[in-house]
């Protein structure tokens, strides 16, 4: 447990991390798409 | 106009200053942080379907609108809905959030105070715990006691009944001992003191990674340190079992050695950083 870190409701393994990272960055490109869509939506 | 003459204008009008550039960029980035934090809350919550529903919505509504000569500003009922929804079905989750990110407001607890920590006091602290815990094993009294560094959000020590009362293993059996009042809720101890017993903890909502045979007590002790950075001890009323749950994860068959471990850890570290 030594070198795991507590993420907020879970200890998060090197491995997990690198998972949530690209998880993140997947919702991070999705929100952008549709902040996107949104934008351009309103303004046409 | 077709959608490819709308999009040209855009085009035009985006590009056409610096301002407009600046005030559009700004929108889109405010909008992302939004369906950002938006999604992924609805994917922690085991609810990708309603991801995919969002994000069909938006691009529906986005061709909808765009081929339509409606009003553009209706597109943001969409999202609106959505948060509404978000809200209104995940209040609890939004509650844990809250309390575990924001400025919660948090118990008056008073500490003993500075250094002068009274090392024979914490020891007769840590065996009257350890054994009221052993005692109610052996005579399957089912039990909570939070240890807390006096960072419990006051509405669950408002939810029981305030004792500040200085610990005993004779206090917490009879707090415990079944058909009392205060017997079903968890017992709230920071420093020497027992705050307050008989309070509601929230549930852990986290299904899949607790065993089935734990019931509602093992529920309420594992999620109240999911949202808070405490520590709790319960012990099963069917099988005198005493576990131990720290950050959302819950260590059961906990054996003397294990509760003074957990203990002097929780007095001597947790709570003295705690004070600093």
């Amino acid at each position: 447990m030594d070198n795991e870190k507590y993420n907020g409701n879970q200890f998060e393994s090197g491995e997990n991390k690198a998972k949530t990272v690209w998880r993140n960055i997947g919702i991070g490109a999705l929100a952008l798409f549709v902040a996107v869509l949104t934008v351009v939506v309103i303004n046409i | 106009m077709n959608i490819a003459q709308k999009l040209s204008d855009f085009w035009t009008e985006f590009t056409s200053s610096a301002e407009v550039i600046v005030a559009l960029s700004v929108s889109v980035v405010v909008f992302a942080v939004l369906y950002f934090y938006m999604i992924r809350f609805l994917l922690d919550n085991k609810s990708g379907g309603l991801v995919v529903i969002f994000v069909l919505s938006m691009i529906l509504g986005a061709g909808i609108i765009s081929l339509s000569n409606m009003d553009s500003a209706i597109y943001l009922v969409i999202p609106a809905i959505y948060l509404v929804i978000l809200i209104v079905l995940y209040s609890v989750e939004l509650k844990r959030i809250i309390w575990a990110h924001m400025n919660m407001k948090l118990a008056d607890v008073k500490h003993a105070g500075g250094r002068s920590y009274d090392e024979e006091k914490v020891e007769h602290c840590i065996s009257e715990i350890i054994k009221a815990l052993q005692n109610m094993s052996k005579s399957d009294t089912g039990a909570i006691i939070v240890l807390s560094t006096g960072n419990i959000p006051s509405q669950i020590i408002d939810s029981g009944v305030k004792l500040e009362a200085d610990i005993s293993s004779e206090l917490i059996e009879s707090v415990f001992f079944p058909k009392t009042p205060l017997h079903d809720g968890a017992m709230i101890i920071t420093d020497t003191k027992i705050v307050a017993a008989g309070c509601f903890l929230p549930l852990s909502q986290n299904l899949d990674n607790i065993p089935k045979d734990l019931g509602t007590r093992h529920r309420a002790g594992i999620g109240i340190t999911e949202t808070i950075d405490v520590v709790s001890l319960i012990v099963s009323e069917e099988t005198g079992i005493i576990s131990i749950a720290r950050a959302g994860r819950i260590s059961r068959y906990a054996d003397f050695a294990t509760l003074k471990k957990t203990l002097n850890k929780y007095y001597w570290q947790e709570l003295e950083s705690a004070r600093k």
